[in-house]
């Protein structure tokens, strides 16, 4: 079933979708041709077409942009202005502009496409937009390579649409015709049959177009310069007087000519290649767009979220190359969106699964704090079906149940796990949603049983849970048990940091915000100092049960060092918190809005293009990617000097977290060079700080912290 | 000081520096030597005059252009002289459109290169962007093919 071209057909004047969708000229509407379907229904590549489409967009939407604020006047009397002013002008406009000025007239365009009058007037235009590459010298004149450039795709043997630049040729051709004229090296065969390899004599005598399978060339070329250096050759070894010596400066002349145009060559394929992705990137955000509107649209005629395919969506818009979002569109093309796009509600029971766990998904991505109240599809999805769906249900039955049910399998889940839960943690807990709150806890420590990722070795509270079971595996991990050792060490954990283990709940933890070091690793020493690294909570117990395990295996709870306040918000104000996902590194270099908050790529590059006008933002330079790529701890890793002990600081140092710590004799040190005083004074100049405010178990204490010396 | 009279026999007393910007008067000058006589500008009224003037008054100490932007110019150069337009020049260009062709031609007479230079980048402003139609539609151009051949001529190779 095949529609136009364009199912929108002009675009410009339209605002909302005029800087989105690549651009379709007024006149090359009739041009565009009817895409052969395929089954995957995305293209891997861009056409040419849409090359030259995205060029004509960005040029325009960025001309536009200057002419903006401008008033405009019309009726300026070009035809009358003398012919070599006329020319003036036309050599400021851009080559597409200069291009597209060939079709205004027949007068305009024999005047342009006039060698002996508007050479100057091309030559000045590619000299002043030296973004676009310039024709090679010498070898093809600048309206035909502006028609190589800009010019429909149309190949220049056969007539076809779809035809694709050869460069070096100054030619187009399609797919079919494209190997017979500008055949892959080692597909030429010479007159004996042997083929032509890349090392020949020969082909550095001749242009040649770079591609990714190798390097083509123009057969006829090659066998054409074959015959005259056979023959050159045959007369110099008949020894005829001095030819050797002209042949030999005739094929270096060549050569240099050759090396020339390929370089020019190259210039022009690396700005096509680069136009290729950019025209890519760009079509993939039309394409999201108007599957955007469209299921909102779809919404509103009543079809439930759950009931439109995104994908098969996607593969509509890409399929008829729609190119508006607006409303007359979707209602023309609704027939066929509905073929791609519908699900079917089929009563059978994978069609159901199906669409409950669509609907699942879409509760799972809209609804808020959705991690605290979903568990994983499957889970629900098959106790849903198996306790409250009938046969004689219908979907609409489904839908105004399935929601309610979702809640109430989350909870019952809970209330499953808390009841593994010790006596003494559960022992106020009176209905199923008080027991089912217990899980939150801090001491409710699960691990999981179904798989054997480390990241299922400690999971605390609903949210790590409802996290792994959806994470780790397709089909959801379901076996969870509770941990009782690694408990009892966040009950030591809790206790030291003044709370209750009762009732001390995760978001209780994360709100104190305490740092810890570790009793039992012995200090880092490097430059004659030894160092501890300081741990959040939950670090903490990662640490332990990743190093310590077999000291827990024996039952003894490891030495915990807690940190006094004021060398917590010391640690706080020198770690650099960095749980970002690893794209998520970039920021606009021309304001500060990504500063806390870096974006991934194509979120800064939406930001620069939609902010900043940038058409083609260029890294250091609008965007910036981020030195320090993420890592997966939470915390920056900030260690604290044990030995010599520093528990010094310098408050002459204006901001806390360029603040460092010092032994006493250093930091007098440094109030003197850095601060010029003479005699400090504590507690005006510099104070001393507690490290370690409380250790658990007590007796531990002196382990791996040295004793503080007193230097005074 | 020198004495200029337009076409519309408005007199004008200018300071020679700024009126030597216009290479026809400076060689005017140079020929006729020192002398009050004045110099008639036969093919400029007084309207587009005041307008020159004001661009002269203007760019009176612009370094002059030098021959190297005709010829071996680099093609950097070249993109930044044809990008850069201040906003002085582009407010003074603001203009309408039959006032700014009458500039182009008063340009082209007084052989003021950088003002000839500059009017010309800002007619070219306006075709920048523009479809075919808008441009008829700007410069007045009537459209003289026929449908059949301006498909013809779309799809038709242009030659080498």
């Amino acid at each position: 079933m095949l529609i136009q071209h364009s199912i929108g057909d002009k675009l410009l004047p339209e605002v909302p979708d005029y800087d989105i969708f690549p651009f379709q000229d007024v006149d090359d509407v009739e041009f565009g041709t009817i895409k052969e379907f395929s089954i995957y229904g995305i293209t891997a590549d861009p056409t040419p077409r849409r090359l030259t489409g995205y060029l004509k967009k960005r040029h325009r939407i960025s001309s536009r942009k200057a002419q903006l604020q401008e008033q405009v006047h019309p009726n300026f009397p070009f035809s009358t202005l003398p012919i070599d002013l006329g020319l003036l002008v036309l050599g400021h406009l851009h080559p597409l502009d200069l291009y597209q000025f060939t079709f205004v007239s027949k007068l305009m365009r024999s005047i342009v496409l006039s060698k002996a009058l508007a050479q100057g007037a091309w030559r000045s235009s590619y000299e002043r937009h030296p973004d676009v590459p310039a024709p090679p010298p010498r070898m093809v004149s600048e309206p035909r390579w502006t028609f190589i450039l800009f010019g429909p795709d149309i190949c220049s043997h056969c007539g076809d649409r779809g035809a694709a630049p050869v460069f070096a040729l100054a030619e187009k051709y399609c797919w079919n015709c494209r190997d017979d004229f500008a055949a892959l090296g080692g597909k030429i065969c010479d007159y004996g049959g042997n083929r032509i390899e890349g090392s020949h004599p020969v082909l550095s005598l001749i242009p040649r177009e770079p591609t990714v399978t190798g390097h083509r060339y123009r057969p006829s070329d090659i066998l054409a310069t074959l015959k005259k250096v056979t023959l050159m050759q045959i007369l110099v070894n008949y020894k005829i007087q001095g030819l050797a010596v002209i042949f030999e400066a005739d094929k270096q002349i060549l050569k240099k000519r050759v090396s020339v145009i390929n370089a020019y060559t190259l210039r022009a394929k690396a700005w096509e290649f680069n136009l290729l992705r950019e025209a890519e990137e760009d079509r993939n955000l039309a394409l999201k767009y108007v599957c955007t509107r469209f299921s909102k649209w779809l919404c509103k005629q009543g079809y439930k979220p759950w009931d439109i395919s995104q994908s098969g969506l996607r593969k509509f818009v890409d399929h008829y190359d729609v190119q508006k979002a607006s409303f007359p569109v979707f209602q023309r093309s609704h027939q066929l969106i509905m073929e791609y796009a519908i699900h079917d509600r089929h009563y059978d029971s994978n069609s159901r699964r199906r669409f409950l766990t669509r609907m699942f998904t879409f509760y799972e991505s809209r609804t808020k704090d959705a991690w605290e109240m979903l568990p994983h599809s499957s889970l629900v999805v098959d106790s849903f079906l198996q306790s409250r769906f009938t046969e004689d249900m219908t979907y609409n039955e489904v839908e105004q149940l399935f929601p309610s049910f979702i809640k109430e399998a989350s909870e019952a889940e809970r209330a499953n796990l808390a009841l593994q839960l010790p006596e003494n943690l559960r022992a106020d807990a009176s209905g199923p949603g008080a027991m089912a709150s217990k899980v939150s806890l801090a001491t409710a420590v699960f691990s999981c049983f179904s798989c054997r990722s480390k990241a299922g070795d400690i999971l605390i509270g609903w949210k790590t849970i409802c996290r792994h079971m959806r994470v780790v595996r397709i089909s959801g991990c379901t076996l969870f048990r509770f941990n009782p050792r690694l408990s009892a060490i966040t009950a030591a954990l809790v206790t030291v940091s003044g709370l209750r283990y009762e009732t001390a709940t995760v978001d209780d933890m994360d709100n104190k915000n305490d740092r810890f070091l570790c009793g039992e690793c012995r200090p880092l020493r490097r430059h004659r100092m030894s160092s501890l690294r300081s741990y959040t909570w939950f670090d903490m117990l990662h640490h332990l049960w990743r190093h310590h395990r077999t000291l827990i295996a024996t039952g003894i709870v490891p030495a915990i060092h807690l940190l006094s306040s004021e060398a917590r918000d010391f640690v706080v104000d020198h770690e650099e918190v960095r749980f970002r996902p690893t794209w998520r590194v970039w920021r606009c270099s021309m304001c500060d809005e990504y500063d806390m908050n870096w974006a991934s790529y194509q979120e800064i590059i939406v930001h620069s293009k939609k902010e900043h006008f940038v058409e083609d933002p260029l890294k250091a330079r609008s965007i910036e990617k981020m030195k320090h790529s993420p890592i997966r701890s939470r915390h920056y890793d900030f260690r604290l000097w044990v030995e010599p002990h520093h528990n010094c600081v310098c408050l002459r140092c204006p901001i806390p977290g360029r603040r460092r710590l010092f032994t006493r004799s250093l930091v007098l040190k440094h109030l003197e060079t850095n601060h010029s005083t003479l005699d400090p004074q504590e507690f005006m100049d510099w104070t001393r700080m507690t490290i370690v405010a409380a250790t658990t178990p007590c007796d531990s204490q002196s382990k791996n912290l040295p004793k503080v010396k007193n230097e005074d | 000081m020198v004495i200029l009279i337009t076409s519309d026999n408005v007199k004008y007393v200018v300071e020679k520096d700024v009126a030597e910007l216009s290479v026809l008067v400076k060689n005017m000058l140079e020929d006729i030597g020192p002398s009050d006589e004045p110099i008639p500008l036969h093919n400029v009224t007084s309207t587009v005059f005041n307008k020159v003037l004001e661009y002269c008054i203007y760019h009176r100490n612009d370094p002059p252009p030098s021959d190297d932007d005709e010829g071996c110019a680099s093609p950097l150069h070249k993109y930044l002289a044809s990008h850069i337009c201040s906003e002085w020049d582009q407010r003074f260009f603001d203009v309408d459109q039959a006032l700014l062709f009458d500039i182009i031609l008063a340009a082209n007479y007084l052989d003021i290169k950088t003002l000839l230079d500059d009017a010309c980048k800002a007619v070219a402003h306006l075709i920048q962007g523009k479809s075919t139609e808008e441009i008829r539609g700007i410069f007045n151009i009537v459209n003289d093919f026929t449908p059949e051949e301006e498909a013809r001529v779309k799809k038709e190779n242009v030659s080498s």
